[in-house]
């Protein structure tokens, strides 16, 4: 008999449940009404109904979920950029476990033969990523300070595993002996996605201001 | 309504949704306005003193290269790859032109063009060449720096995004 009492009780919340949008509930109806809707199973269309908050915040994060779980080619493309930025770049005093950190990351980075076609020069390089990382590490060697900005890129996938970039290259810094480095250049890049990754296969150097 | 209250509620107005359709508006039109036809720039480097100094602040006007077409004189911003680093430099010589410097001074087919903007001595010295069709030549009003040193030449009219408004 008590537990026929205590279900008719539930029933009774559930109704004024029901009525809780119309009257003014008080904090105890409030409980009452969360553990009933989790009990009884209302659809995600009823909850989105009760809480239209929570349901909001709960689709921005799946959205913010799936976009860094799943990221797209665009963005695996640019964190590339992202990361060759980083490593070229050198903070005024940076310790040398940083720099042999950045050495180990850079070769990484590139194609087995990354083309290089500079206007000054008339014929292409091919270099290897061994080559270009001792390049990189001999370059930053004579700055104590060096910032490499990538801005306004423009990526397109001419192939399925190929991808163009134009962009503007932005390297500044302080050499050792005092001199300022300030150079601006245009740059269109080639990378190739091999196995899930993708690499530097080309970077050529576009003349804006032809003397 | 008194005066207080029209103060009142102008600095802090009611959220309707005329008045949120109304910011939602303005914020559009600044964001075009500011990103497509007014673009601001910050001046930096001295390759056009003493016309534009360093660290002076401008705004590109865009519509001015949509319209019209560049002149010898004028000054222009040249895009790279996009509008976020653009290089500020004058126009010296326009398609089919020969552009020589010979001792500092700008010779146009031959002739020696008066430049009253150039203010710092200049011994330039630079053999002829042909300006491509559809393309400018520009060169930066600050000439008193090598000749190897100073960012200059040929460049697309593709490439002139507009004007500097002042």
């Amino acid at each position: 008999m008590v537990k026929k009492e205590s279900q008719e009780q539930t029933r009774g919340s559930i109704q004024t449940s029901g009525h809780g949008y119309l009257s003014r509930p008080t904090s105890g109806q409030v409980g009452q009404r969360g553990r009933t809707s989790l009990r009884s199973g209302l659809s995600p269309l009823a909850l989105v109904k009760k809480h239209p908050v929570i349901a909001v915040l709960v689709f921005i994060l799946s959205v913010l979920a799936v976009l860094t779980l799943f990221p797209s080619e665009e963005k695996k493309v640019k964190k590339q950029f992202e990361i060759l930025s980083r490593v070229v770049s050198k903070e005024p005093g940076e310790n040398v476990i940083t720099t042999a950190r950045k050495a180990h990351e850079i070769a990484p980075l590139f194609d087995e033969n990354c083309e290089l076609i500079i206007p000054e020069d008339s014929v292409p390089a091919y270099v290897g990523p061994g080559e270009i990382a001792s390049y990189a590490l001999r370059g930053r060697a004579q700055f104590s300070d060096l910032s490499l900005k990538f801005v306004d890129l423009s990526i397109m996938f001419p192939e399925r595993r190929t991808a163009k970039v134009v962009l503007t290259a932005k390297l500044s810094g302080k050499a050792v002996n005092g001199d300022r480095l300030d150079e601006t250049r245009e740059v269109q890049c080639t990378l190739k996605k091999i196995k899930r990754k993708w690499f530097f296969a080309a970077f050529e150097v576009v003349e804006v201001l032809k003397k | 309504m008194t005066s207080k209250n029209r103060l009142r509620q102008f600095f802090f107005p009611s959220i309707t949704p005329r008045f949120l359709l109304r910011v939602a508006g303005v914020a559009l039109a600044a964001y075009l306005a500011f990103t497509y036809v007014l673009i601001p720039i910050h001046i930096q480097g001295s390759s056009m003193e003493p016309t534009y100094h360093n660290g002076s602040i401008n705004c590109c006007w865009t519509l001015s290269a949509l319209f019209s077409k560049p002149q010898r004189h004028d000054v222009v911003t040249v895009r790279f790859a996009g509008h976020r680093v653009m290089l500020l430099k004058r126009v010296v010589a326009l398609e089919g032109e020969r552009i020589e410097f010979r001792y500092g001074k700008l010779l146009v087919d031959g002739n020696t063009i008066e430049e009253p903007y150039v203010k710092y001595p200049c011994n330039w010295n630079l053999p002829p060449r042909q300006v491509e069709q559809d393309s400018v030549y520009v060169v930066g009003d600050n000439r008193s720096m090598p000749i190897e040193d100073h960012h200059f030449g040929q460049t697309s009219i593709k490439r002139i995004v507009g004007v500097p408004l002042w």
